[in-house]
């Protein structure tokens, strides 16, 4: 499961602000933790919100570290300058972090960008006469770019790239975004997992929740287009497997109704029909399709949950 | 064999003394999930996980009578690991157990890591046993080796067939054991957690099965507490929780060969994948990712491979016990000595079973 290219920046600073997953810690090393993500905050006197792709905080230094994380290849300077104005009350109401200190409490602003579009939001940047600090990630290396940061430890930490002999770990794999293959390979794991615990039929809704760890707390229309995409995986992965996709009376009560129950044959044959499903849906791996950046509780949705199928 | 019915807990040493030291007791710990098996006590539970045998309740609600083929005493203290005990031999025993286990996903051996085969009674200077299964991974050649006496010279000599690559795994290891309280015992283990004894006291091989179980117990409910999850953060989420990553102290031999034997839906692996035609060989540095299926237990989990490495990703319900699997036979088939990123996991790996050597000549070595 190699980080989807639209998460490698989400996913490189989650884990190195997470110790022992395999990949280098400098930020975790440096006493930051993550504290929130997609966590709206600012926008009173009718000012347009800004939403943190993450939030990392280090407790012992009361100092927070807002982070967007693009994937793409623009920095919008309504956008930057929006993060940098951010006033330290804003950023505590909206992130809910527990101030021990207020009068050493910080923040400042990072982004973390893909290495090919390092100059572009670099550009981006200088034009929205934003001097923040940038860190450029690939698979395997990060390194900052443009300015330093405010807090020095994370200047040592940074001062020379962080390398990594493996991939860095997806903790984020999924949203609404995410291609039709790459909805289609965890709905076919959890029809077969589902399968395997004697299962008769699986609901699109139940589908969703295995699949989106954090379905039951985004917002509705976020929620809704996953449990769309959810359904129209199984429908498709029931056609392939040679299950049944049976319409329920609102999208979520759709349902995937297993015939053959591999768990009653003899060892055996439960074995062989197991292998049959594994090749079936080899057949549907396509390479993933790599859309546009997407922020996990976008909301962009025209919202189909709860009405019939086909409102 | 004198018959002596088993009532209650304190009848368990009659029982045990009855057996006598010619047969040995035998002791087959199974790991229980009674969630969403709809038992409402251990009777229950049994009743539905052995459905071809008969369940006597005792005055103790921990302790049931399974009779059958085989009959076993059924102690259910532990809640999650349950020991079966029975005089019967032990290949028939595991062959009622393992029957049940491979029809119920409620149902476990334990696979213990090769640490906790070798972390036992160390540099004691007593009749300690072990035996190897070696088996050279390009060739297939097979040999079994065993020690009557685990000391320098013997962990040279496997050091040689670790350098000629063959894989070697811990297949079983026996220690005579004196404690001050419980007398003098031997304990047989083998690494999917049967226990063979002769002793004093029952007391002291149940206190020995329970540190065995125990030390296995956290290194399983640490794997879980790593369990990746969402929580609500604000008005926002944040993920909790990190992937087990694994690092083995030398590349697995031939990882083509290795994803189709781990994938291949059978035991021990027991895993489901999307196959990939193209799985033949696997180039060196190349990381293959599954969205694996553990199908003894119905769970989904997705793992990725590199040269050295594997990391796991359990989500929040996912059982502990699916890593602890993959673990035993990673270091069955390619021999390598580990270690777990997370200092925790590595501690409940290392962790170390202290006891006392029996004084020579105590029990006799079969």
């Amino acid at each position: 499961m190699p980080s989807p290219r639209r998460f490698l920046p989400h996913n490189t600073f989650i884990s190195m602000c997470t110790p022992d997953d395999g990949w280098p810690s400098p930020l975790a090393d440096a006493g930051y933790k993550i504290k929130g993500i997609e966590t709206p905050m600012g926008g009173q006197g009718g000012q347009e919100r800004a939403t943190p792709d993450i939030i990392a905080f280090n407790e012992s230094e009361q100092s927070i570290l807002l982070v967007e994380a693009k994937s793409g290849g623009s920095a919008s300077p309504g956008q930057a300058q929006r993060y940098v104005k951010l006033t330290l009350e804003e950023v505590v109401r909206g992130s809910k972090i527990k101030v021990r200190e207020p009068d050493k409490l910080s923040k400042e602003v990072v982004y973390v960008c893909l290495r090919d579009n390092e100059m572009a939001i670099l550009t981006g940047l200088q034009k929205a006469d934003v001097d923040i600090p940038v860190l450029s990630v690939t698979e395997f290396e990060v390194r900052r770019v443009g300015s330093e940061f405010e807090d020095r430890r994370l200047n040592k930490e940074f001062k020379d790239p962080v390398t990594a002999k493996r991939p860095v770990p997806v903790y984020i794999n999924l949203d609404s975004e995410s291609s039709d293959s790459e909805f289609d390979k965890a709905v076919a794991g959890e029809l077969v997992a589902q399968l395997s615990g004697k299962r008769v039929r699986v609901s699109v809704m139940e589908l969703a929740k295995a699949i989106c760890g954090f379905l039951n707390l985004m917002g509705d229309r976020e929620r809704n287009h996953i449990i769309r995409k959810t359904s129209e995986a199984a429908e498709r992965m029931a056609t392939k497997l040679g299950f049944r996709f049976s319409p329920g009376p609102t999208r979520p009560d759709n349902a995937v109704t297993f015939g053959d129950q591999p768990e009653r044959a003899h060892p055996r044959g439960r074995t062989q029909k197991y292998q049959a499903l594994a090749r079936r849906a080899a057949e549907s791996d396509d390479s993933p399709k790599i859309k546009g950046q997407g922020r996990l509780k976008d909301s962009i949705d025209s919202g189909h949950t709860g009405l019939p199928n086909g409102e | 064999m004198k018959a002596v019915a088993v009532k209650e807990r304190a009848d368990l040493q009659d029982w045990f003394e009855a057996i006598g030291e010619g047969r040995g007791l035998k002791t087959l710990v199974l790991e229980v999930h009674r969630e969403g098996l709809g038992a409402a006590d251990a009777v229950e539970a049994l009743a539905t996980l052995f459905p071809d045998q008969q369940v006597h309740p005792t005055e103790d609600g921990t302790l049931q009578r399974l009779v059958g083929e085989e009959e076993f005493v059924v102690d259910s203290l532990e809640r999650r690991f349950w020991s079966f005990h029975t005089p019967d031999a032990s290949g028939s025993a595991r062959a009622v157990l393992d029957r049940a286990v491979s029809y119920s996903r409620h149902l476990d051996r334990m696979w213990l890591p090769w640490e906790h085969l070798r972390n036992i009674q160390p540099d004691a200077d007593s009749p300690s046993r072990a035996s190897f299964k070696a088996s050279q991974v390009a060739t297939g050649k097979q040999a079994a080796v065993s020690f009557n006496k685990m000391g320098w010279e013997e962990h040279d000599i496997l050091q040689i067939f670790y350098e000629y690559n063959y894989s070697l795994a811990y297949d079983n290891v026996l220690f005579e054991i004196y404690d001050p309280d419980y007398g003098r015992f031997r304990e047989k283990l083998t690494g999917d957690g049967t226990f063979v004894t002769i002793g004093d006291t029952f007391h002291g091989h149940e206190s020995f099965v329970g540190d065995v179980v125990g030390r296995y117990s956290r290194l399983i409910e640490g794997v879980e507490g790593n369990a990746m999850r969402w929580e609500p953060s604000g008005v926002g989420i944040r993920p909790v929780g990190k992937p087990i990553f694994i690092e083995f102290e030398r590349p697995f031999p031939d990882r083509g060969r290795l994803y189709q034997d781990m994938f291949s839906c059978r035991m021990p692996f027991r895993l489901w994948a999307a196959a990939s035609p193209d799985r033949a060989s696997v180039p060196d540095g190349e990381v293959i990712s599954a969205e694996a299926v553990d199908l003894h237990v119905g769970q989904r989990l997705t793992i990725e491979m590199g040269d050295d490495w594997v990391r796991v990703y359990v989500r929040e319900g996912n059982c502990g016990n699916s890593v602890a699997r993959l673990i035993a036979n990673l270091q069955r088939y390619a021999n390598a000595p580990l270690r777990l990123a997370d200092p925790g996991l590595q501690a409940a790996l290392d962790e170390t079973l202290s006891y006392s050597a029996a004084p020579q000549g105590a029990l006799a070595l079969a």
